[in-house]
């Protein structure tokens, strides 16, 4: 540019227009176009140009459109920004200071009464970040700055917004990180974002709200494209219309045990109803897998769209996924559509309120499923194939729940729920489903309760379900079960006492369970009188020599107190050498329920082999939770 | 190119405008091309063009130039809704970004004088937005240099400047 553009000009020039001027200075341009020139200049620049000439000296302080930022390297320059600003004549369209040293938090509400009468457009204050978290609270004139397009806020503390502020009709973009509230800021936020109509992107990363209670707010916003919500905790937000939504990162992580959630892309919608149409178009729109998907509440009139969704949470690798169904009418459940079975990178699957189909024959399993919570969950007759296969194809399973699960249709065959690395199982049932569990070899928790009101045979075969052949020590009428639960260490039963054959099972089970330390009886329908009758001796025949080898505590509920119960108790005590503590919990609504005086004073006559065992006897309107 | 220009615009429809510059040059361009300048387009309807626009301060290298950009730039305005027109406007970014980084000083000044002149918004951000990115990053030393401006400061008068704002300053 230097030297030989000046020959290389004569030559260009046409011979008709010959160059008076050798050297044609800026100069020569009048001055509304250096003006012109001047505003494309950020500040530093344009401040600089003060100094080339005279006839320089002022103009930046009349040229339009000049950008004001200073970054965290020009620190030094804070002083100097007041002034600037009083020197520049012009609008102020651009400021940006993207490092504001806590000292310079002062001069910040001063630049903001400044700039919210200079029709400031887009705004950017990032201040350092403060000393345990004491942010600099905004000058309110913030709430001034109406002609602003692009807000974005870093490490401060707004205001309450004033009850005359009439929003930003304007602004596109608001990016708020870090960025704290006064109590029921909510109001603020959510008065921020309903007054601009225009707002095509909404950031919100790690935005606190003080004060311990928050109103519901809602984030309305038609022309939303591009939404960022990061928080530690959730500030009851919900969204009601984004029907312009192309792409949106949601992580609430207040739940989250899991540190990496934070890095995923996290679809967390809860109740809010009208945010199901949305769903759709946000996930249509969102270009990356989606690895979480949640969705807390459908409601019936949702049912189709959240077919869509599995459709395309399917291509889209969803590890963790959680559909809750809003409870349906007469148990009316929605059938899921049969894209559940694609998602083969699930870990986590969680469904509530709504129906299964038959898995299709080319369903592969979900190999990688670590936890399966089913509630209220229905399948189709003979849909216990379909559920053994979902428990079977998961080699890593780790946690099962199946409560009310139901199965159409009156008859079942026999399944099996083998899985070698299941922990922890939980299965309440209203009918038993002919399951059985074949190898449970890692189990460390299990609650298992089966209401069918019908007969006590289901009871017998829920249990002698966990009694398969082998027992054959004690008494070859039962079978024994196929696998010991050596790990198991703690166990909620919901038993009977009232028949020989419940105990039996009862004790096919226990005995397979040597390392059991926490017990917890729950006695059902402790309101029937016996049918047989047991004596301890009984029980020290059914009972392995090693059993409670290990209990530290048990506890009954329910207890009637009668003849069974009691011999079981007395056994119980003469077995756990290492027992400290037994809650006996008596069931004062049951008018065959023995007395308490005379309970106790049987209770106290029974030996025990453990020296620290104390038996706790109280009413079940002492026994909470 | 004055010839060339005039045939190229035979099939862009609409009346046809006879552009003169300072140095007897002419013109032809369609309504549509010309009135990209806010000066012609007034003129077009005011009914003055009848007998060719005469343009006594650009001279016919410069109108050349100008007429080029106008007539790669005639489609903008017209085909808004048009989406096929991404890839010709990713063209127009490099024809644009060719015509203006060529230009020596001077060749540079007349044109921002011209569109100026004449009234041609795009052209006046674009070239205009050119000597801004030149001014980018330099002293006031390299910018004197750069844009030929005389110092005609007292060294003391100087100092005091660059005092007041050091933080502009210092490098």
């Amino acid at each position: 540019m230097e030297g030989s553009p000046r020959r290389r000009k004569l030559r260009r020039l046409s011979p008709g227009a010959a160059p008076q001027q050798p050297k044609p200075s800026l100069n020569s341009l009048p001055s509304e176009i250096l003006e012109n020139i001047v505003g494309r200049l950020p500040v530093r620049q344009a401040v600089r140009t003060s100094a080339l000439s005279r006839d320089w000296r002022r103009r930046w302080e009349s040229s339009p459109g000049i950008r004001f930022g200073w970054g965290s390297g020009e620190a030094g320059a804070a002083a100097a920004v007041g002034q600037i600003l009083a020197r520049y004549a012009c609008p102020v369209r651009h400021f940006r200071h993207g490092w504001i040293e806590s000292g310079g938090s002062a001069r910040a509400d001063e630049w903001l009464v400044v700039l919210a009468g200079r029709g400031v457009e887009h705004l950017a204050l990032i201040f350092s970040e403060a000393d345990n978290f004491l942010f600099h609270t905004l000058h309110a004139a913030i709430f001034s700055c109406r002609e602003l397009t692009k807000l974005e806020l870093g490490s401060c503390r707004l205001p309450a917004a004033p009850s005359d502020f009439s929003g930003f009709p304007n602004l596109t973009v608001l990016t708020l990180t870090m960025v704290a509230f006064p109590p029921h800021g909510e109001r603020t936020l959510e008065a921020m974002i309903s007054s601009a109509p225009l707002l095509q992107s909404l950031e919100l990363k790690n935005v606190s709200m003080e004060g311990g209670e928050w109103d519901e707010w809602v984030i309305r916003a038609p022309n939303l494209k591009d939404l960022i919500i990061q928080l530690e905790f959730d500030f009851l937000w919900e969204i009601e219309q984004l029907p312009s939504i192309q792409t949106a990162t949601i992580s609430v992580d207040n739940e989250s045990t899991d540190p990496t959630d934070m890095f995923c892309s996290t679809f967390i919608y809860r109740g809010e109803a009208g945010a199901a149409a949305a769903v759709g178009q946000i996930l249509a729109r969102y270009a990356c897998p989606v690895r979480h998907f949640r969705h807390g509440w459908i409601e019936s009139g949702g049912s189709a769209r959240a077919d869509e969704w599995l459709v395309v949470l399917a291509g889209r690798g969803v590890e963790h996924l959680a559909l809750i169904f809003s409870e349906a009418d007469n148990f009316l459940f929605h059938t899921l559509h049969a894209a559940i079975f694609s998602c083969r990178e699930l870990t986590k699957l969680e469904l509530g309120s709504c129906r299964l189909p038959a898995a299709p024959s080319d369903f592969s399993g979900f190999p990688n499923l670590t936890v399966l919570t089913l509630t209220m969950v229905a399948f189709p007759p003979h849909g216990e194939r379909t559920l053994e296969a979902m428990i079977s194809s998961a080699p890593l399973l780790q946690s099962l729940e199946l409560k009310n699960v139901s199965m159409e249709g009156g008859e079942w065959d026999e399944w099996v729920i083998r899985a070698p690395n299941l922990k922890d199982l939980i299965i309440q049932l209203e009918f038993d489903f002919l399951w059985e569990i074949e190898q449970l070899p890692s189990i460390q928790t299990a609650t298992i309760s089966v209401d069918n009101e019908s007969t006590d045979r289901d009871f017998v075969q829920l249990l002698t379900c966990f009694a398969r052949p082998s027992y054959t020590e004690v008494d070859n009428a039962l079978e024994g079960l196929s696998c010991s639960f050596e790990k198991l260490k703690k166990l909620t039963l919901r038993t009977k006492f009232c028949d020989v054959s419940n105990i039996l099972c009862m004790f096919s089970l226990l005995n397979k369970c040597p390392n059991i330390e926490v017990l917890d009886i729950e006695i059902m329908e402790s309101y029937y009188p016996q049918n047989d009758d047991i004596d301890v001796d009984f029980f020290n025949t059914i009972g392995t020599n090693d059993m409670f080898a290990n209990l530290d505590g048990i506890t009954m509920r329910n207890t009637p107190c009668l003849s069974n119960d009691m011999h079981f108790i007395e056994f119980v005590l003469s077995r756990a050498r290492l027992l400290t503590k037994f809650w006996v919990f008596r069931d004062d609504s049951s008018s065959f329920s023995k007395p308490s005086e005379e309970a106790v004073i049987e209770l106290v006559k029974y030996r025990r082999v453990s020296p620290k065992a104390k038996v706790f006897f109280r009413s079940m309107d002492d026994y909470c939770i | 190119m004055a010839a060339a220009a005039a045939e190229a615009t035979i099939d862009g429809g609409g009346k046809m405008i006879i552009l003169i510059s300072a140095d007897g040059k002419r013109f032809e361009v369609t309504e549509a091309v010309a009135s990209q300048s806010q000066l012609i387009s007034n003129m077009i309807e005011d009914d003055c063009t009848e007998n060719g626009v005469r343009l006594p301060n650009v001279d016919g290298d410069i109108l050349t130039m100008v007429v080029d950009y106008c007539n790669m730039h005639a489609g903008d305005a017209a085909a808004d809704g048009d989406t096929t027109k991404a890839s010709s406007t990713e063209e127009l970014k490099k024809f644009d970004a060719e015509l203006v980084q060529a230009l020596e000083n001077p060749v540079l000044f007349k044109l921002i004088l011209a569109a100026n002149f004449l009234n041609i918004k795009s052209l006046l951000d674009m070239t205009c937005q050119r000597v801004a990115d030149m001014m980018s990053g330099k002293t006031p030393e390299q910018m004197r240099e750069t844009f030929s401006i005389e110092n005609d400061f007292t060294p003391e008068e100087e100092a005091a400047i660059r005092q007041e704002n050091a933080w502009a300053f210092d490098d």
